[in-house]
């Protein structure tokens, strides 16, 4: 019980200071914008947008003055309502970035989708959209223009298909949430997924009317997406999937016609991190942060049921929607996860936070020396040949960091820091100015922003000398 | 006359009143707010008010924001609620035991609210 306790308070820190994280980057934006465009209005509505800011600020830390030191299901119904609120009024004053003059995308953000990926000619032509509603999609415009047409002609021209994903403008400059962009470019790489499971589904006898079959269908989709980002991202991708979705932790249990529960979702997810050795589980020393708030929605869903929230019926039960997943997903092409993205690099990832704790970009690693490399070091000059110079050569070059490093690397870095740090810097001396402490984590939150960003560009350019 | 209410104001209103009775040193006062808000739910709840709650969001099938569809719950918390915080504004003894029970009262509107608003298939 006090583990729970514990680990509730924990996420409850963790999403104010996301909420706080939120307002900073809002701010951010607006700057941004001013810094580019120079337009006196956006300065103008920069004073305006910053006191609805601080009141929102304000509001919160009046809430974590009340905090209760002791959790009942109640108290903690009460204060996952009253983040998603605040989220809310974020989310609202979000959509009025629409007022502001919008910005240049940053040119990482497409070095990283270009590196999602070997299939290049994939990513040619896709498109990058800044939205003001805080949302990640991806669209077919072709196929929405397409649609469009049809309503004033019978006939339609050849268009083609354009990929656009949709970034939510905040998220402009911060990597770790891009990790959700790569499910979405699992909608452009997915082949048939629906149509082979329902086939699978219908082998075993469930029987489905046709508008639970266009459900499960749509599910299915996101669910392959949503393997799709794990292999590629590993633990970094649950962790920011869940950091996004518990901000409105009521919406968790729900089923929507075209995306399944974040419940069944992140089962999912963890599940096939498990079963593709990649979930951390090897090493103690390194905490799966998306498996640990998955445990912990599970606990608050407890409180939840005290109250509970209808949520649909669908002619099939879920574990059979899961477990039919699990099979087919394993037995697909392309799927298992490589040794670069699994349990056997955490090593690699014990590096790469060493050197984020000492302020230094991850965009190239070299190996530790092993037990092999430090034998031949003591070998005598004359007995070295051929093979023993080129293990030399490679254990001293530094080599390109993936995403899957460079992405949980910084989740656990940025966690771990928020514990260490600023769960202190918010959570006590409540007399220092609220705007003091947020121009603090701000000077964290844009250096970490700039430390990821560097690591991605530099990888990508060594891996394009390296082509 | 039909009038139509918005879930997640209404959502929003309950929750600042949550906090506030976990904040404010002055129950009575949040109390006495809290009947006046329940009167006004109360009214606009009855079917013979003719009252309806607006499904006022955005979903996927509803990108464009367009009302789906407008309902109207009678939710019977509200009705209970208020008669518990009538029996307290005249029976103020144990206040500590009444604000839980008003909270509970409250938690559940709130889910049941939700509950519609994220009601799947419309």
């Amino acid at each position: 019980m006090a583990d729970r306790e514990q680990h509730i308070e924990f996420l409850e820190n963790y999403l104010i200071i996301e909420l706080f994280e939120k307002i900073i980057r809002i701010r951010k934006f607006i700057e941004t914008a001013y810094e580019q465009e120079k337009k006196e209005t956006d300065r103008h509505l920069l004073e305006l947008y910053n006191k609805a800011l601080s009141f929102i600020a304000d509001k919160l830390i009046k809430f974590i003055q009340h905090l209760p030191t002791k959790r009942d299901d109640g108290t903690i119904f009460d204060n996952m309502l009253y983040i998603s609120q605040n989220f809310r009024a974020i989310e609202n004053i979000h959509q009025d970035l629409r007022n502001i003059s919008s910005i240049k995308l940053v040119p990482e953000i497409n070095t990283f989708l270009f590196d999602i990926d070997q299939k290049e000619e994939k990513l040619l032509d896709f498109n990058l959209v800044l939205t003001d509603n805080y949302s990640f999609k991806e669209r077919n415009l072709g196929k929405k223009i397409l649609h469009d047409l049809k309503e004033s002609y019978q006939s339609k021209p050849e268009l083609g298909s354009t990929h656009s994903f949709i970034l939510p403008k905040i998220e402009f400059s911060n990597p770790l949430n891009w990790s959700i962009l790569v499910h979405e470019y699992g909608h452009i790489v997915s082949s048939n997924e629906s149509e082979t499971y329902l086939a699978k589904l219908q082998e075993k006898g469930v029987e489905l009317n046709p508008s639970e079959q266009q459900n499960i269908k749509n599910w299915v989709e996101e669910m392959f997406c949503d393997a799709f980002a794990a292999k590629i991202l590993g633990p970094a991708y649950l962790v920011s999937f869940l950091s996004f979705n518990l901000l409105n932790s009521f919406d968790c249990s729900l089923d929507s016609n075209s995306h399944p529960s974040v419940y069944l979702r992140a089962e999912n997810i963890k599940s096939f991190l498990h079963r593709n050795n990649a979930d951390f589980s090897t090493d103690t020393t390194i905490t799966n942060y998306g498996e640990l708030f998955n445990d912990i929605m599970i606990n608050i869903d407890s409180s939840f049921n005290v109250y509970p929230l209808d949520t649909m019926e669908i002619g099939v039960n879920k574990t059979s929607i899961l477990r039919t997943f699990r099979e087919y997903i394993s037995e697909k092409e392309g799927m298992i996860v490589n040794d670069n993205s699994n349990n056997k690099n955490i090593h690699t990832l014990k590096l790469l936070l060493k050197k984020l704790e000492q302020g230094q970009p991850i965009g190239t690693i070299r190996d530790e020396l092993d037990e092999k490399v430090m034998k031949l070091l003591s070998k005598k000059v004359e007995k070295i040949d051929e093979n023993d110079i080129r293990i030399m050569k490679e254990s001293s070059t530094e080599r390109p960091t993936s995403h899957w490093e460079i992405l949980n690397a910084g989740w656990i870095h940025k966690i771990e820091k928020i514990q260490s740090e600023f769960v202190n810097l918010f959570f006590t001396n409540y007399e220092r100015d609220i705007e003091d402490k947020l121009e603090e984590y701000s000077t964290y939150i844009n250096k970490l922003d700039d430390l990821l960003l560097h690591s991605i560009s530099t990888s990508q350019i060594i891996k394009s000398i390296e082509r | 006359m039909q009038i139509k209410v918005n879930i997640n104001n209404m959502i929003n209103l309950i929750s600042n009143f949550l906090i506030r009775l976990r904040t404010e040193d002055d129950s009575d006062n949040v109390l006495n707010d809290l009947i006046s808000f329940v009167e006004y739910l109360e009214k606009y709840s009855s079917a013979k008010d003719d009252v309806l709650f607006d499904k006022n969001f955005v979903t996927s099938k509803n990108e464009k924001g367009k009302l789906d569809e407008v309902i109207n719950p009678n939710i019977p918390e509200i009705l209970k609620l208020k008669e518990t915080l009538l029996e307290i504004k005249g029976n103020p003894t144990d206040n500590e035991a009444n604000i839980e029970v008003t909270k509970e009262s409250l938690r559940k509107i709130v889910a049941a609210l939700i509950s519609l608003k994220n009601k799947p298939n419309y």
